[in-house]
């Protein structure tokens, strides 16, 4: 039993890497001879299937392992069933960016393009895995320098590469700084090295394109949240097994705080957002944001499971919100879209609020004063009116 | 308390002011404090110590020599913003977050708590001049100080395996950004050249 769930995480973990190397084989030399590149598109949909089934497999296997109190670690890896459940959100977000991009034949891109998000995505999942903090951050850290390489190659990106880089570099650094440190004060600043890198308030996940007047490409913001995330979830594991007491009510802390301001930031913002044709794609990244927020929250409420849940809502809808109306989505994949968008938030925001009421009834009320007008505004952005 | 350790912080205040012109004297002092704590304490290993000091010269020299012939970009320069953030988070750290009035509790550990706060002290000031001060050569100086300190924290550890990996991981993150910023520079019209083309 151990040995067939080895070799499934194995699999799981080899295979975005695989995938993108196929992808680049795919568009190699020779493939735009006659000015026009080979349609790799077939392939990048069963890739991600595949990818996705690879991860779900393990869930299983993980569960049994917990229940019957085997081990867990093979090798550098931790098999816990909440890393199973964040791989396999994060393969979710790969096939749903697959999903969304498949009407759009006519974009074509430099062959390493294709392979960075099966290859940055890898790096993140592998980071969820890990058994050490140190492992962790650094692969965190790797994903991240591998996807500003691989993006901003071409002329003109130098300075969103250099942006991106800094404030990953600074959160990375801050993190190592907090783990090396030994005592209380790990723990605010390995706190405040996480916020920074699931992209909380002080920097928000998406910096440039919030003043842009059309959202930027699919591609590369459904990466940043996939780093972001990837935090997030590395966080979450973090919060649960702390590498000092002291340090870890510390982290906790500073992770709810950041939580909480980011909450209020970005509900401010959805509020007053000016109507108009870009209210739809706005309101997608401000729930995006919000939604981190709230994982950040969960985080520091040690829910891990509550971190997953915060995630999925985005994970699912952000491609949809950023790739604006096409003809080939239907009406019917927009209103599924716009529901789930509204709902698992609203639903995420009642189960933070079930779990906090016992701990302390003012931070819960204060939750219920940030968020309650946000929901209606979004709720009426959003949700189409029943007009019969 | 070497007087290498004593000198580092100064040099990474000094990082908000000049720049990559000062890293290489960080760099090496790192090198020197890192050998010093070989020195002090044999229990540590010795290849993952060569191995630390190796990288502090690497990435403190090298981006500098490959960015020698790039100009300055002619940005309104705030140093005394990043001086006085830098100088306060250091000061801060220092009365704060000494590290020898926790180490009495944690007795086996192999470690130099000076070594410690002043690596926390450099890693601050380093993080101030990347986030303050403007000019892409001034903020990656300000990394590259501050992946300096981590280091120096790094070699104080008593896992060997962390060493190792931060160094490598510090590898490429000074690789990549000194790419990103010979991209974003420009090449300065040296005067040697210039009389070369107009004799």
């Amino acid at each position: 039993m151990e040995a067939v769930s080895e070799i499934l995480l194995f699999l799981a973990l080899i295979w975005p890497f695989l995938a993108g190397g196929a992808l680049v084989a795919s568009v190699g030399p020779g493939a735009n001879d006659g000015g026009e590149f080979r349609d790799n598109d077939t392939l990048r949909m069963p890739f991600s299937i595949s990818g996705l089934v690879m991860s779900v497999l393990n869930l299983p296997f993980a569960i049994y392992l917990t229940i019957i109190n085997a081990s867990t670690t093979h090798f550098w890896l931790v098999e816990t069933p909440l890393a199973v459940v964040g791989s396999v959100l994060l393969s979710v977000s790969l096939l749903t960016e697959c999903a969304c991009l498949r009407a759009e034949k006519y974009q074509k891109y430099q062959p390493l393009q294709y392979a960075r998000p099966y290859w940055t995505t890898g790096l993140v999942i592998v980071a969820v895995f890990l058994a050490d903090p140190f492992l962790k951050i650094a692969t965190l850290l790797l994903a991240s320098i591998l996807s500003v390489v691989m993006t901003d190659r071409g002329q003109g990106r130098a300075v969103t590469g250099w942006m991106a880089l800094r404030v990953k570099a600074s959160g990375a650094l801050l993190v190592l700084a907090g783990l090396l440190f030994p005592g209380p004060a790990s723990g605010l600043l390995a706190g405040a090295g996480y916020a920074v890198l699931g992209g909380l308030f002080p920097v928000t996940a998406f910096p440039v394109e919030n003043c842009d007047q059309k959202p930027a490409d699919v591609r590369t913001v459904c990466a940043t949240f996939r780093t972001a995330a990837g935090a997030l979830l590395v966080a979450g594991s973090l919060a649960m097994h702390p590498l000092s007491v002291d340090g870890g009510i510390i982290f906790s802390t500073v992770f709810i705080g950041f939580g909480f301001v980011t909450l209020f930031v970005t509900t401010l913002r959805m509020q007053f957002l000016t109507p108009g044709y870009t209210v739809r794609w706005r309101q997608g990244y401000n729930l995006t944001q919000a939604c981190l927020a709230l994982a950040a929250v969960a985080a520091g409420l040690e829910l891990p499971e509550v971190v997953c849940l915060a995630l999925t809502a985005p994970t699912l809808t952000l491609p949809w919100f950023m790739s604006g109306k096409t003809k080939s989505d239907s009406v019917r994949t927009m209103r599924t879209v716009e529901r789930l968008a509204c709902l698992l938030p609203f639903v995420t925001v009642l189960i933070i609020l079930y779990v906090m009421a016992p701990r302390s009834v003012a931070m819960m009320l204060a939750l219920t004063i940030i968020v309650l007008p946000a929901i209606r505004r979004v709720g009426r952005d959003l949700l189409p009116t029943e007009t019969t | 308390m070497t007087l290498a350790l004593a000198l580092l912080p100064f040099l990474a205040l000094l990082t908000a002011f000049s720049g990559p012109a000062v890293l290489p004297a960080l760099g090496l002092l790192t090198a020197i404090s890192v050998v010093t704590l070989h020195h002090l304490n044999p229990a540590l290993d010795t290849g993952r110590i060569l191995f630390v000091a190796f990288v502090a010269l690497v990435i403190s020299i090298v981006p500098v020599w490959r960015l020698g012939a790039y100009a300055e970009q002619s940005e309104p320069a705030r140093i005394p913003a990043a001086l006085s953030l830098s100088l306060t988070l250091s000061v801060g750290v220092c009365m704060n977050l000494s590290a020898g009035e926790i180490f009495p509790f944690l007795s086996g550990v192999p470690v130099n708590p000076s070594a410690i706060t002043t690596a926390l002290m450099i890693v601050f000031a380093g993080l101030a001049t990347l986030a303050v001060r403007p000019g892409i050569k001034f903020q990656l100086a300000g990394l590259l100080s501050a992946c300096d300190g981590i280091l120096l924290a790094a070699a104080d550890t008593a896992q060997t395996h962390v060493v190792w990996l931060l160094g490598i991981g510090i590898l490429f993150l000074a690789g990549a950004g000194s790419w990103l910023a010979q991209r974003l520079s420009l090449l300065s019209i040296t005067s040697n050249r210039y009389e070369h083309d107009n004799p």
